[in-house]
C-alpha cells in the first residue's frame, strides 16, 4: 500500500514535471508510474481471463445453433462487456463492469429479442430459444415480411485507434494529473479554483449472425471537464465566474485526450474569459423581429443533428416510434420528400460512421454491415434516410430508381447487448464550404444582424418540425461588426423554413467536432454519436421575446 | 409469504446453472439468492471493515408495436450490484452486474484498491448508516408477474383491430417487470420485490395530422384498463385531424392530469426538493448560476441560509405528500440504507417539509433520525369541490384542452422554475363550454409555480403515466397521481408546428 507521504511526494513530482515541459508526457511518467507507484493489476485480470474471445465465440454459436434449432430463419447475437469509469476531483468514483448476451431472432418476419447478463452457455441457448418463442408467440396483425439483399459476410476484429486504453493507466497517475492540473491551475492565479471530471467507457462487442458473419471490435469513449472558478475577492460570492476548457470534449479516444488537452496552456485564456464575464458584459434588451443569424461551429452542430440527424431516421419517419422519442418533419410518407429540396443549395449533410473519433465510429455495424460515409443531403436536396438492413429494403423504390443499390447504411446498433438492435443516429456531419470561410468573415458580411455564441437547440421533438434556440451569447452585428451583447430575444425556426435561409457556410478549418446522444426506443436505449458542423449565416429568422409572450 | 417464492420460472424450465450456491433460473434473484450473496461477499471481502451490496435485480417483458403490427418482442433479465467497502471511514466503490464468485472478488478487490486512496475517518459520525424499519407496501401483483409473452400476445391482439378498422395507425407499448430490490451487510438483509407495468399507445392518422395519445403505469397489471386507453387514443386521434393555427398567447387552459404531471413534476423531484440546497445552493458545485447572485438559485429559496418553509406557495386547496404505502400510489420503501417515511411536502398550499439527509439531520436539526429523503413520487389531494373535465370545458367560455406535453426543458430560470415545452397529441380550442376545433400545438413558456397560484377548477385526481423518471429513485420508478387543472393566462408563447 502507498503511503500518503509517498503520494505526495509523487504529486509534487507530477506538478514539477508538468511545469518542466509537457512534451515529456506521456512516456517517461508512464514509465516511472510503474516504477513509484506498484500497482498490482490484481482481480481485474482475472475478470479480463474470464471474458476471453473463446468463451464468446462458444457463447455465439451457441446461441445461433439453438435459434436454428427452434426454428429462426434469421438470428444474431451480441456479446457484450463493458467496462466505464469517472473520477470527480481527482478522486476515483469506482468501476463498472457490465456484461451482456442478447439474441435477436426473426421467425416468419416478426421479430423476438431475449437478453440476460450471465456468459453461461445454458443460458446463450435459452435466450435463443426465448427469442424464437417470443417472435412466434407475437406474430400477429398485419403480417409483415422482411426482404434483405446478402451482404458480405463480415469476419475480423476491429478496434478505435487510440494510444494509450484507459483502464491500463494506474489510478494513481489519473488521480496525479488530475490533482496536478487543479494546482497548477491555483498556482497560475490565486483567485481561481478549479474542478475536474473524467469519464472513460470500453465497449467490447462481438456480434455473430446465422449468416457467417462474426465481428468483434473494443469501442472507447473518453471525456472529462476542468471548471475553473474565478473569485476576485474571496470574501464576495456573489463576483464569479466559471469557464471550462476546450478540447475535453467525449469523442471516440483513449487517456491521450487528457495528455493532448494542454491545459496550462488554455489557462491564460480562461482566465481572461471569467473576467471578462464577471465584469459583464454591457447588455441592452433585444426587439423582436426577423434577423440574419451568424451562428457558430457549435450551434449548428446542435442544429443539423436535432433537425436533419432525427428527421432522416427512417423508422422514426414511418411512424416506428411515434410513441416514444416521436416522429419526423419528413415523414410519414418518405417518397414525397426524397428528391425534393429540403435545404438551400450550399447544405450538405452527411452520416459517417468512420469519422476520426467519432462516438458512433466502428468498423462494422451491429448487423455485420461495414458502413460507408453517404449524403443524406445533396446540395439542398434530400437523397437519403439513415437505414439498417430491414429498413433498407422500404426504400427500395428510391434507390432503383436512381441506380443505387438497395443496401443498409450501417446504422443497426445498441446501447449493450441487453437492448434489442434498432437504428440509432450515425456521426452527423455538416459539411463545410469550399472557401476559407471563418465565423468571423460570416459576421463581416452581415450588415444587420445577430450572432449566436454557444448556442443550444430545442427542438419541438414530436417531428423536429421546428423549435428555439439557447444562447450563450447573443451579440448584434452592425455593419459588418461585432456590438452590443442583445438580451431577451429567443430565435424560433421552423426546420423546413430555416434550412432553406442557409445563405453560407465556413470553411473545412472552421468544423468543429461536438458529442451527442440519442435516446429512442422502448424500453429507452441511449447510445452515442458526434456531430461535426461549420458556423453558417441564416437569413430572416424569427426572435421573440417569451417573457413578453409576443408572436410573429 | 407467497410473494417471496419466485422459485417458478414460467418462460422456460429451469436449468442447472453453474454458478455454485446461486441459481440465476428464477427471473431475478430471491431473498435467498440475497442472502446467499452477502455471505459470500463477507467470505471473500480482506482488510477488514465492513461491506455493504445493495442490489436491484430485475425481469422485464415487453411488447412493441407501430403501425399496426407488432416490431418488437423481448425479455430481458439484468442486475445492477453495487459493492462497498469501508475500513474505519475510508470507502470505495465497484459495481456489475454480475453474481458469481469470481466477479464478486472483483469487485471487492477493486472497490478495496479505493479504500486504500481515501482517507480513514475513525470519528463515530462518520457511521452514516441509520438502521430503522421499514413499511411494507403491496406493490408486487402476480397478475403482472404472470403476464408472460402469450398473456401480452392476447391481450393486444384485441388492441389493434380498432385501429385498424378504421384505417389509422397505432404505434403502443406494453411493459411488465419483476425486481427484487435489497440492501445487505453483515448484520441484516433488507429484500423488497415489487412489480412495475404500463401501457401506452398513440394513434396517428396516414396523413399525420391528428395524433391522440393514452397510457398509464402501476404496479398491478389489472388495473390498467388497456381497451378504454386505446379507444381514447383513437378517439383523440380522429378529433385532432387538421387542426388550424390560433395566435399564441395567454389562455384559459384545462390541463389533464397527464399535463398536469408533466409540467408540474419538476417542483417535486429530489433535488428541487432538496433542504440544503434549498437553503444554502450546493456548496460544492461550480454551477456558475447558483454563485453569480450570491444567492442560491432555488425555487424554495428565501435568503441566503434561509428557505421558505412555512411560506403558501400554491393554492390552498392542494396537499402534496408521499408514502410507499399509498394504496394507489405505492412504492418500494428503500433505497440502499435510506427508509421512505409518509411525508407531506405541502399542505393546503403551505410548504411543510423539504428532503434532507441524515448528515443534515444529525448538524442542522440536532435530530438522530435517518433523514427524509424524496423519491420524485408524490400525490396532490384537493380539499374542495372537484369537477370532471367535461365540467370544466362546460365552464369555459374560451380556452384550450391539453392531453400532454413533451420537450419540458431544463429551467430557464431556476428560482421561478419558468420552464419550456410543447403541447403534443392532442390540442383543442374550447369556445362557450364545447370543443370547437382542434389547434396545432403550442410551445409554452410558464412557470408551475405561477400556474399552480392561478387555478380556476380542479378535478378528481388520478394515476398517470410516468413509468420512469430522471432524477429520481428506485431504478426509475417515481408514480405521480394528480387532479386535472383549469389554470388561468397560461402562456403559450409560439406555434409549435408539430403534430
Amino acid at each position: 500500500m502507498t503511503s500518503r507521504r509517498t503520494f505526495l511526494q509523487h504529486s509534487a513530482l507530477a506538478v514539477a514535471g508538468m511545469q518542466a515541459g509537457l512534451s515529456r508526457w506521456p512516456g517517461p511518467w508512464s514509465a516511472r508510474a510503474s516504477r513509484e507507484f506498484p500497482w498490482t493489476p490484481a482481480e481485474p485480470g482475472t475478470a479480463e481471463h474470464f471474458a476471453n474471445a473463446d468463451l464468446v465465440r462458444a457463447l455465439a454459436t451457441r446461441a445461433l445453433d439453438a435459434a436454428k434449432s427452434a426454428g429462426a430463419t434469421y438470428a444474431d447475437v451480441r456479446v457484450t462487456r463493458t467496462l466505464s469509469d469517472s473520477y470527480a476531483n481527482s478522486l476515483p468514483q469506482g468501476e463498472w463492469e457490465m456484461l451482456g448476451v442478447g439474441v435477436r431472432a426473426l421467425v416468419n418476419g416478426y421479430w423476438g429479442f431475449a437478453a440476460s447478463p450471465y456468459w453461461d452457455l445454458d443460458e446463450a441457448a435459452r435466450l435463443a430459444q426465448d427469442a424464437v418463442s417470443q417472435a412466434k408467440t407475437h406474430a400477429f396483425g398485419t403480417s409483415r415480411t422482411v426482404s434483405w439483399d446478402p451482404i458480405p459476410v463480415a469476419t475480423g476484429s476491429w478496434s478505435t485507434p487510440i494510444k494509450y486504453d484507459p483502464f491500463t493507466i494506474p489510478i494513481e497517475e489519473k488521480m496525479a494529473f488530475g490533482s496536478a492540473w487543479q494546482s497548477l491551475a491555483t498556482q497560475f492565479d490565486r483567485r481561481v479554483s478549479a474542478g475536474i471530471g473524467m469519464t472513460f467507457e470500453r465497449q467490447e462487442r462481438t456480434v455473430a449472425t446465422t449468416d457467417g458473419a462474426y465481428v468483434s471490435q473494443t469501442l472507447y469513449s473518453t471525456g472529462g471537464r476542468f471548471t475553473m472558478a474565478l473569485r476576485p475577492n474571496r470574501g464576495d460570492l456573489s463576483r464569479n465566474a466559471t469557464v471550462d476548457a476546450h478540447k475535453l470534449l467525449n469523442t471516440g479516444a483513449g487517456w491521450e485526450l487528457f495528455l493532448e488537452a494542454n491545459l496550462p496552456e488554455q489557462f491564460p485564456a480562461m482566465v481572461a474569459e471569467a473576467e471578462e464575464r464577471i465584469r459583464g458584459y454591457p447588455t441592452k434588451p433585444g426587439d423582436i423581429g426577423r434577423y440574419d443569424l451568424v451562428l457558430d461551429a457549435g450551434t449548428m452542430a446542435a442544429l443539423v443533428d436535432t433537425t436533419f440527424g432525427v428527421a432522416t431516421q427512417l423508422d422514426r419517419a414511418l411512424g416506428y416510434e411515434a410513441n416514444a422519442s416521436g416522429t419526423s418533419y419528413l415523414g410519414p410518407h418518405p417518397e414525397m420528400y426524397l428528391g425534393s429540396a429540403v435545404a438551400s443549395p450550399v447544405v450538405n449533410v452527411t452520416a459517417d460512421r468512420s469519422m476520426r473519433r467519432g462516438l458512433a465510429t466502428v468498423q462494422w455495424d451491429d448487423e455485420g454491415v461495414t458502413p460507408v460515409a453517404f449524403p443524406l443531403v445533396k446540395n439542398g436536396t434530400l437523397v437519403d434516410y439513415q437505414t439498417t438492413r430491414e429498413q433498407a429494403a422500404w426504400l427500395a423504390s428510391w434507390y432503383h430508381k436512381n441506380g443505387t443499390p438497395v443496401q443498409s447504411h450501417g446504422c443497426a446498433g445498441a446501447d449493450s447487448a441487453l437492448s434489442v438492435t434498432m437504428q440509432h443516429r450515425p456521426n452527423i456531419v455538416l459539411e463545410p464550404s469550399r472557401d476559407t470561410t471563418r465565423f468571423e468573415d460570416l459576421v463581416a458580411g452581415t450588415k444587420r444582424g445577430l450572432a449566436i455564441i454557444g448556442g443550444s437547440v430545442e427542438t419541438n421533438l414530436t417531428g423536429s418540425e421546428g423549435g428555439i434556440f439557447h444562447m450563450r451569447r447573443c451579440r448584434e452585428i452592425i455593419d459588418g461588426k461585432l456590438g452590443q451583447d442583445v438580451s431577451g430575444l429567443v430565435p424560433i425556426f421552423n426546420s423546413r423554413d430555416l434550412w432553406k435561409h442557409v445563405v453560407a457556410l465556413g470553411g473545412a478549418a472552421s468544423a468543429e467536432q461536438y458529442p451527442s446522444s440519442e435516446r429512442k426506443g422502448e424500453p429507452e436505449q441511449r447510445t452515442a454519436h458526434s456531430v461535426r458542423a461549420v458556423p453558417a449565416k441564416v437569413t430572416n429568422v424569427a426572435c421573440i421575446n417569451p417573457l413578453r409572450g409576443a408572436a410573429i | 409469504m407467497t410473494m417471496f417464492d419466485h422459485s417458478r420460472d414460467v418462460t422456460a424450465g429451469s436449468e442447472r446453472r453453474s454458478f455454485g450456491d446461486i441459481v440465476p433460473h428464477e427471473r431475478f434473484l430471491s431473498a435467498d439468492a440475497c442472502q446467499a450473496l452477502i455471505t459470500r461477499a463477507l467470505g471473500l471481502a480482506t482488510g477488514g471493515g465492513s461491506t455493504t451490496l445493495q442490489l436491484d435485480s430485475s425481469w422485464t417483458g415487453n411488447l412493441r408495436w407501430a403501425r399496426n403490427q407488432v416490431s418488437t418482442a423481448g425479455d430481458v433479465r439484468d442486475n445492477v450490484l453495487q459493492v462497498w467497502r469501508n475500513v474505519r471511514g475510508a470507502e470505495g466503490q465497484s459495481a456489475s452486474n454480475q453474481i458469481d464468485d469470481m466477479h464478486m472478488q472483483t469487485m471487492l478487490r477493486r472497490a478495496e484498491r479505493l479504500v486504500q486512496l481515501h482517507h480513514e475517518y475513525p470519528e463515530s459520525l462518520f457511521q452514516h448508516t441509520f438502521i430503522e424499519p421499514y413499511s411494507r407496501p403491496a406493490i408486487w401483483s402476480d397478475a403482472t408477474y404472470n403476464l408472460d409473452a402469450p398473456a401480452r400476445a392476447t391481450g393486444m391482439r384485441a388492441l389493434v383491430k380498432p385501429a385498424e378498422a378504421a384505417g389509422v395507425s397505432s404505434a403502443g407499448y406494453v411493459q411488465v417487470s419483476a425486481h427484487g430490490a435489497s440492501t445487505m451487510d453483515a448484520e441484516r438483509v433488507w429484500y423488497y420485490p415489487y412489480t412495475l407495468a404500463q401501457y401506452s399507445v398513440t394513434v396517428r392518422d396516414s396523413d399525420g395530422t391528428g395524433s391522440g395519445w393514452a397510457g398509464v403505469d402501476y404496479n398491478d397489471w389489472t388495473k390498467i384498463n388497456a381497451a378504454e386507453l386505446s379507444a381514447i387514443a383513437l378517439d383523440k386521434c380522429q378529433r385532432s385531424r387538421n387542426p388550424v393555427a390560433i395566435e399564441p398567447g395567454r389562455y384559459t387552459t384545462i390541463l389533464e392530469p397527464q399535463a398536469v404531471c408533466d409540467f408540474i413534476k419538476i417542483l417535486f423531484t429530489p433535488s428541487t426538493l432538496d433542504r440544503e440546497g434549498a437553503e444554502y445552493g450546493d456548496p460544492q458545485s461550480l454551477n456558475e448560476s447558483r454563485y453569480s447572485r450570491g444567492d442560491p438559485q432555488s425555487v424554495y429559496n428565501q435568503s441566503r441560509g434561509m428557505s421558505k418553509l412555512g411560506q403558501r406557495l400554491l393554492d390552498e386547496r392542494l396537499t402534496v405528500s408521499s408514502d410507499p404505502m399509498d394504496p394507489e400510489l405505492g412504492f418500494p420503501p428503500f433505497l440502499g440504507w435510506r427508509v421512505f417515511h409518509p411525508v407531506t411536502w405541502f399542505k393546503d398550499g403551505v410548504l411543510q417539509e423539504l428532503a434532507y439527509s441524515r448528515a443534515y439531520a444529525v448538524k442542522k436539526l440536532s435530530k438522530d433520525t435517518g433523514g427524509l429523503p424524496a423519491t420524485g413520487s408524490f400525490r396532490m389531494s384537493v380539499r374542495g369541490p372537484m369537477v370532471s373535465v367535461e365540467q370544466m370545458i362546460a365552464d369555459t367560455r374560451r380556452g384550450l384542452l391539453v392531453t400532454r406535453f413533451a420537450g419540458i426543458s431544463q429551467p430557464l430560470d431556476l428560482v421561478s422554475m419558468t420552464i419550456t415545452g410543447y403541447t403534443r397529441d392532442g390540442l383543442w380550442l374550447i369556445e362557450n363550454g364545447k370543443i370547437a376545433k382542434p389547434v396545432k400545438n403550442f410551445r409554452f413558456t410558464d412557470s408551475p409555480l405561477f400556474a399552480l397560484n392561478n387555478i380556476e377548477q380542479i378535478g378528481v385526481p388520478k394515476r398517470v403515466f410516468r413509468p420512469d423518471a430522471p432524477d429520481r429513485l428506485p431504478d426509475g420508478y417515481a408514480p405521480v397521481i394528480v387532479p386535472a387543472l383549469k389554470v388561468r393566462d397560461f402562456n403559450f408563447t409560439s406555434l409549435s408546428d408539430a403534430v
